[in-house]
């Protein structure tokens, strides 16, 4: 169960469990992630949300653009939970890749033991999705890193 | 400092007698009074306390010094029929009375709260007072100015508060929120509101009158210009299965879904 | 299969998955996730859709959908009440503003309960609460010139979730 922040000595409210350091790891590693694959690479913006749909980092996009893809990605994915819940293939979703003409969106859990995230890539129809998925998956180990 | 009612124009004041208030209590509760009333929310008048030989007041306020030589018209002695504000520790009455209560010391945000209950509790004992002698008395007025109660349709201008629901009896209670919420839907007669709720007219009426001694209902014929329902427009959302037995069939086959068949 | 839909949407717990529960006939399937803003006061929050149903049947059933609460999915309410035959909206009354919170519902809304039915439920109301608090909810309705039915109701109770749909009901025949 994951631990619920604890309210200060002086009754504050709680602090949220979107830390300031997840915020700052968040915003390097997709950094690393647009260099290595933005351009040529296909992958247009990129976002890290809460699995409420609070927005953490963003990057190539505007604010108001990543809190609409944190909020839409975050019921995407809660709606991909439940399908693999009903279905029987498993608890979870672990990725959903949503193909339209002019591209993917790309949706992947990042399992962090406090503050479980999403990680939503919009990228190109010339992207390599195997590529991808292995950086990915990457991205979503470290900021699950102690 | 909360939005205050406007009260009708034409309603009598609230009368109110104090016992057993020490001067403080008694100068703070006639302050919240008059704010009360400079807030639309009713008229007052106070009365000497209460005499044998004249009529109760409305609300009698029963202070904290229990020591005075006044008689204190304790239970059982006490009309059951009485709005009683209790100051301080009330002693444990039947649901007969019907008695508010402000703990010491008396705080004047206390105070206003209760007394818009209280207000709300007066008037609800008159409109039961009224309706046990007349209670068609509105309708025939306006039925007056028309051929028939058959003619009248009758519009409802806003939800109706909590207090206009309250009937002795669940059935009747759930007949007169049933009504109302066909009332919100659309305008009907007199003779349609008992047919659909299959309520006797009596009950109907009774209801019709509650709401229109505040304002809440416009009675109007049918056939006048006022009184053309424009056409319910297509739903932009209509659901897009089409369902046996039409619109109506559906609503029957969810009551049955949901036990709610009988209504 | 012959599906028909009512839509519930209110604010974060106001007890939208609590009344669907209380009458669904199948356990309620629900998109609930963990919070990360521990201002709503709960744990977890619906970000999709809670999703009951009740047989009408062999071939039809009526679908219950829970709205999430919060406006950033606002575009989930859009898709939810597509087709819907009307709505609840639960209102929190413990909140700082419920009055506030009712006109975000109520303009949302408003394209399909103008054309269908809807009731205004109030939850969470204690000793504290007063006739004259709950003019406030008929006082803005009136200022929108909207009438809705508006109770109290515990969704906790089966029978007060059913009082809510009869009365849901009761505007849909009526205009039929």
């Amino acid at each position: 169960m994951t631990a619920k922040p604890q309210p200060t000595a002086h009754a504050e409210p709680s602090p949220s469990t979107i830390t300031d350091e997840m915020r700052t790891r968040a915003k390097y590693v997709l950094k690393l992630f647009l260099e290595k694959f933005g351009g040529e690479g296909g992958v247009r913006s990129a976002a890290i949300a809460a699995v409420d749909g609070f927005d953490i980092a963003v990057v190539a996009m505007s604010e108001e653009e990543g809190k609409k893809l944190s909020a839409l990605s975050s019921s995407i994915s809660a709606i991909g939970d439940m399908a693999a819940s009903e279905v029987g293939i498993g608890d979870h979703h672990q990725s959903i890749t949503i193909e339209s003409e002019r591209g993917y969106v790309f949706i992947l859990k990042i399992p962090h033991p406090l503050c479980p995230m999403i990680l939503c890539i919009n990228t190109s129809k010339e992207s390599m999705l195997g590529k991808l998925l292995y950086y990915a998956k990457q991205v979503a180990a470290k900021m699950c890193e102690p | 400092m909360t939005q205050g009612d406007t009260f009708p124009l034409n309603e009598p004041p609230v009368s109110y007698a104090a016992i057993c208030c020490p001067y403080r209590d008694l100068v703070l509760l006639k302050s919240v009074i008059a704010l009360s009333e400079a807030q639309g929310v009713a008229r007052w008048q106070y009365v000497q306390s209460p005499q044998p030989s004249s009529s109760r007041p409305d609300l009698l306020v029963i202070g904290a010094d229990r020591s005075s030589a006044q008689a204190t018209p304790l239970p059982p002695n006490l009309d059951p029929e009485q709005v009683v504000l209790w100051i301080g520790e009330a002693p444990t009455l039947n649901n007969a009375h019907r008695v508010f209560q402000c703990k010491t010391p008396l705080h004047a945000f206390q105070l206003a709260e209760q007394l818009r209950e209280i207000v709300a509790a007066v008037r609800q004992h008159r409109q039961r007072s009224v309706l046990t002698t007349l209670p068609q008395n509105f309708l025939l007025q306006e039925a007056a100015a028309h051929t028939s109660l058959e003619n009248l349709m009758v519009k409802l201008l806003r939800w109706p508060p909590v207090e206009s629901f309250s009937r002795v009896s669940e059935n009747e209670d759930r007949a007169f929120w049933r009504m109302a919420s066909m009332l919100s839907a659309r305008c009907m007669t007199v003779a349609d509101l008992s047919r659909r709720t299959d309520c006797p007219r009596s009950i109907c009426l009774e209801f019709l009158h509650r709401l229109s001694i505040n304002g809440y209902v416009e009675l109007q014929s049918v056939g006048s210009a006022a009184t053309e329902q424009p056409a319910l427009p297509e739903p932009k959302t209509a659901p897009a299965s089409p369902a046996p037995g039409g619109m109506r069939g559906l609503l029957r086959r969810i009551r049955i879904g949901l036990g709610l068949a009988s209504a | 299969m012959l599906e028909h839909k009512i839509l519930f949407t209110g604010t974060v717990g106001a007890g939208k998955t609590t009344a669907i529960q209380a009458v669904s006939e199948i356990p309620v399937v629900l998109t609930d996730v963990q919070t990360s803003d521990p201002s709503i006061g709960k744990e977890s929050t619906t970000v999709a859709l809670d999703y009951g149903e009740i047989s009408l049947g062999q071939s039809e059933r009526l679908r219950l959908y829970g709205t999430p609460g919060q406006e950033r999915f606002a575009f989930m309410w859009k898709v939810l009440a597509q087709g819907a035959l009307g709505l609840v909206i639960l209102i929190d009354n413990s909140r700082p503003n419920p009055a506030q919170d009712l006109a975000l519902y109520l303009d949302h809304f408003q394209t399909l309960i103008r054309n269908t039915a809807c009731v205004v439920a109030i939850t969470k109301t204690d000793a504290g609460t007063n006739a004259a608090s709950l003019r406030t909810f008929s006082d803005l309705m009136q200022k929108k010139q909207l009438i809705y039915p508006i109770i109290v109701a515990d969704v906790r109770e089966r029978q007060q979730v059913l009082r809510i749909l009869d009365l849901l009901l009761v505007q849909m025949e009526v205009r039929q």
